[in-house]
């Protein structure tokens, strides 16, 4: 898009100021200047400028001396010297403007296939408009023309100087306010939450969004721009890299470039890493709350764990778990935890982008490191209670939208009072607010400083494990002083470590609901499956295995690291299992779905897969085996939650597990190091139910 | 010290790692093909090119039962031909570029459409059956290249128009001028939402002229196609003398946006050359 851009003085100082309306602007500081009375003025650079290029002027802006005599010729001339080079050529096909007709007469084709004629049509129709008006003095005419004529598309028609139409404004910018509260949002986007929410706004809000903004309620931001803070000096690892702007919605690097006819430039920045939510662009305005809302509640101290784990049903691990969660819920913030474990890590963390909040205050955070099986569920519920009941928002962040659907009805029993809000991709809730959200990580790009608590589940799942986009994503989904919980089974290394320091604060849950210990991977040495799929004989030591665990009944799971290991596995241990029904499955069957309901009904006895079901799959009476338990896409955090899979339900405690590899790798010792040391923790605290 | 080695192991992991890129359209890490930009040799070899197509004046194919049909004789433009037939693959790729706006399939999309024009060249001397006139030195070629206007609502929304990023990428490539003849007069939704019977009827009154184009129109027509009639026998001057346009889109579905474009098109060459036009049609897919 194209915005106005004029340079204000007031109360003694000069800034450069962007506006959706320009009139708008123009009313609101006439009527600061008069109550202040002090003198202003008030410079209109450009009617429409590309938005970008605005930002640009903005950010670069530093006060010179004598600007107050300035006239329009020097005001142009360091607004070219502002802008640099991002001004020649196609960037401002005004001055540029390809003379389409006069070219006609050479009858050059080359001349007609440039850009820049479809630009000058689409981009600005008007000339620069520019003038100076003191506000203590009458008002130019061209003001009184702006004031007079026909408003663009999106600004609101009434006469703007009338005492009615200015009431209406200030009411229309409020419930705007009051709609885009915690959020962040790109225009379009912004639209849609109108056309449901607030259908009288909708297409007609950038009134009422300039008036926001200039009131303290919004934030005009731009969807993709170079980072406020000039670049400082970051050792020479940092020099020779060219900076590229960042997505203000998600914190990437904006990778693409293209030709935009919203805003005339040949070289549009966009985000190519959330292209999915919407397309975030240099010139595409994004909408966000204004930072420093209300402070974010505490939960209140001081309840027994008795009282926790009698309200909520929870086992005496669980409880104490829930219990030391909900201590830190009612911690005062303190600063700066959430950039890391130490103050010189920051500036190397990727997807840095703006800073926290104001003040460097950042979200405290809380790991909640509970066994596979510990019912890690059950155990949010004390926490989203104790927000909730201080008129808290609370927001659940999950990386599967299957656990959002399935978690959905809990939290609705659970919490009958609240209104939840459930999101994901195509989901119909998308603009509704409510106490309690649940969401898809992806959707938490929608949100800012909007949740007194973020408790996010399976942290070291898929999408959040690595991705800064989404680390970005959720701190920016939290107020400034709220609060972080992570929910996991198998806690990424440095989080481990941060842990084992003390530097975060945590709780273990060591044990499974039922009670009893978790099963330790046992040890037999095989070939790798390449090998074995080879020479079939080698697989018997396996299949000896395999046949004592079929043979007590279990249903077996056998993982192996690749996809094309399947088939001619299955093939083979058909032919061996005879009187047993053996299927494989992968992410790329389009029968997993059904496969794995019949594995759970026992209609197949034994399933090779991938890591696509180390989670979130429970199967009562089962043994798992991982084949080639050595190989580098098996990492601690996967053997952990497949060794999980065994022995989750109270009838059959005992499941076996077995790594079967050739090598005795790091990431097995330590997986099993991980499943004995919570097994000891728990025998020490007494959870288990046979000690 | 984590950040640190992590970062110190991912360079040399990188420095390590067997060469390739990401492909754009499958997004896994191969090598990627050199004719196709960005792509790798397994999404390149599964592209549903049209090779031969099997209705000669719609380009589909497959068996065309619109083009029997009374009203299809009635239309405006000659033929069209496309690159690629519409499955869910191409139609994922143009969702990427059009909808989500992932404006790196510009240069794959082009090539692919280039690749087209090509063949279009080599097959129009023996379907018209004028390869003995012009002599096989004399390749068929357009005179112009136009392309479907979109609302500048939508322009807006999407900050380009498909069918005039398509129809300049080949205007650029083999060296001809690119014109835009129309404007869209009103806003008609979305055609992908609409029944045949709708579509049709929206499009009756959604083009208008583009003022330049006129301009540029009456220049080319009057130039360009004096020289050529000078040699050309009598019985053969009507056609010859027409001026060729090609009219480019990124997908043709049932014809009638480009029929409505042609229509628009015909009457301005009768208007400002005097003679009509012989208009001509590619997309990029046809469904």
């Amino acid at each position: 898009m194209r915005i106005a851009v004029y340079a204000v003085y007031m109360s003694g100082a000069w800034s450069i100021r962007r506006s959706l309306d320009i009139r708008v602007d123009m009313l609101w500081h006439r009527q600061e200047a008069e109550h202040l009375g002090c003198t202003g003025r008030i410079v209109l650079l450009d009617g429409e400028m590309a938005y970008g290029l605005a930002m640009k002027l903005e950010q670069g802006f530093g006060e010179q001396p004598g600007m107050k005599t300035w006239d329009l010729a020097r005001w142009n001339q360091w607004v070219d010297e502002a802008l640099g080079e991002g001004m020649s050529g196609t960037a401002r096909p005004i001055a540029g403007k390809p003379d389409k007709l006069g070219a006609q007469t050479r009858l050059n084709p080359e001349v007609w296939t440039t850009r820049g004629g479809i630009l000058s049509r689409h981009g600005g129709s008007s000339g620069r408009r520019q003038w100076i008006w003191d506000l203590d003095q009458e008002a130019p005419e061209e003001v009184y023309r702006l004031l007079a004529e026909p408003t663009g598309a999106g600004r609101m028609d009434a006469a703007l100087h009338t005492a009615s139409a200015a009431e209406a404004l200030d009411r229309q910018a409020a419930l705007l306010g009051e709609l885009l509260r915690g959020r962040s949002l790109l225009a379009a986007e912004a639209d849609a939450l109108l056309q449901e929410t607030a259908p009288s706004l909708a297409g007609a809000w950038y009134s009422a969004a300039q008036l926001a903004s200039l009131q303290g309620r919004l934030a005009l931001d731009a969807g993709v721009a170079a980072d406020a803070r000039p670049p400082r000096g970051r050792g020479p690892l940092r020099m020779g890299r060219a900076r590229l702007p960042r997505c203000r919605r998600c914190g990437s690097e904006a990778t693409g470039a293209a030709a935009c006819a919203a805003c005339g430039r040949a070289d549009c920045a966009y985000c190519e890493a959330c292209l999915a939510l919407g397309r975030s662009r240099a010139c595409s305005l994004l909408l966000r709350a204004a930072a420093g809302g209300a402070p974010a509640v505490r939960a209140a101290a001081g309840m027994s764990t008795a009282a926790v784990r009698g309200r909520w049903g929870l086992s005496a691990a669980q409880g104490d778990a829930a219990c030391a969660a909900l201590c830190f819920l009612a911690e005062p913030p303190r600063g700066g935890s959430a950039a890391g474990g130490r103050a010189w890590r920051r500036p190397l963390a990727r997807g840095a982008g703006p800073a926290n909040g104001p003040g460097g205050i950042a979200p405290s955070r809380f790991l909640l490191w509970a066994v596979t099986g510990a019912g890690k569920t059950e155990m949010i519920f004390p926490l989203l209670g104790a927000i909730l009941e201080k008129q808290g928002r609370v927001l659940v962040a999950t990386p599967r939208r299957d656990v959002v659907l399935e978690l959905a009805p809990r939290l609705a029993k659970a919490f009958p009072e609240t209104r939840i809000v459930t999101l994901y991709g195509g989901s119909s809730e998308r603009w509704q607010a409510g106490e309690l959200t649940l969401a898809t990580t992806h959707q938490l790009m929608r949100f800012y400083q909007a949740f007194d608590l973020v408790i996010i589940d399976e942290l070291d799942a898929f999408p959040y494990h690595n991705d800064p986009m989404l680390a970005f994503a959720a701190r920016h989904a939290c107020k400034a002083d709220g609060k972080f919980v992570y929910l996991s089974a198998t806690p990424p290394r440095p989080l481990q470590r941060e842990a084992a320091r003390g530097t975060l604060a945590h709780a273990r849950v060591p044990v499974r609901f039922h009670g009893h210990p978790l099963p330790v991977p046992r040890r037999i040495t095989l070939k790798s499956i390449e090998q074995c799929l080879r020479q079939p004989m080698l697989l018997r030591r396996l299949n000896d295995a395999l046949r004592q665990s079929l043979e007590r009944d279990a249903q077996v799971f056998l993982f192996v690291s690749r996809i094309r290991h399947i088939d001619p596995l299955v093939a083979i241990l058909r032919r061996i299992f005879t009187g047993y029904c053996v299927e494989g499955t992968s992410s790329e069957d389009p029968l997993r779905a059904a496969k794995v309901t019949r594995f759970r009904q026992r209609d197949i006895r034994l399933l090779v897969t991938t890591t696509i079901l180390e989670r979130g799959v429970t199967v009562p009476r089962s043994d798992v085996y991982i084949a080639d338990a050595d190989s580098g896409l098996f990492d601690e955090a996967s053997l952990v939650q497949m060794a999980g899979r065994a022995g989750r339900s109270s009838e059959d405690p005992a499941g076996r597990v077995v790594f079967a590899s050739p090598q005795w790798t790091l990431s097995q010792k330590r997986a099993v190091r991980q499943i004995t040391g919570m097994n000891r923790i728990a025998r020490k605290n007494g959870y288990l139910k046979d000690s | 010290m984590s950040a640190l080695s992590s970062a110190i192991t991912q360079f040399v992991r990188d420095l390590l790692a067997p060469p390739g890129e990401i492909c754009l359209t499958c997004g896994s890490k191969n090598r990627l093909t050199r004719e196709w930009p960005g792509i790798c040799r397994r999404c390149a070899e599964s592209i549903p090119w049209i090779g031969k197509p099997r209705c000669v004046y719609c380009g589909r194919a497959c068996g065309c039962p619109d083009c029997l049909r009374e009203e299809a004789r009635q239309r405006s433009f000659l033929l069209n031909r496309s690159a690629v037939q519409y499955d869910d693959m191409m139609r994922e790729w143009l969702a990427q570029y059009k909808y989500r706006g992932n404006e790196r399939y510009a240069r794959l999309l082009i090539r692919m459409i280039s690749q087209a024009l090509t063949s279009m060249q080599k097959e129009m001397p023996l379907l018209l059956g004028n390869s003995d006139v012009s002599g096989p030195g004399e390749e068929w070629k357009p005179d112009l290249i136009t392309y479907v206007p979109v609302s500048t609502e939508r322009l807006m929304e999407r900050g380009f128009n498909q069918a005039e990023v398509l129809a300049e990428g080949i205007g650029k490539i083999h060296h001809l001028p690119v014109v835009p003849l129309l404007v869209r007069s009103e806003h008609t939704g979305k055609q992908s939402f609409k029944t045949r019977s709708e579509r049709v009827e929206s499009m009756k009154h959604a083009f208008d002229p583009d003022l330049e184009g006129m301009q540029i129109l009456a220049h080319v027509g009057k130039r360009g196609r004096s020289i050529q009639n000078q040699g050309d026998a009598a019985d053969r001057s009507e056609a010859a003398g027409a001026l060729r346009v090609l009219i480019v889109d990124d997908i043709y579905t049932t014809g009638s946006t480009i029929n409505t474009c042609a229509g628009r098109i015909q009457e301005m060459a009768q208007y400002c050359t005097g003679a009509p036009a012989e208009v001509y049609s590619l997309t990029w897919a046809r469904s």
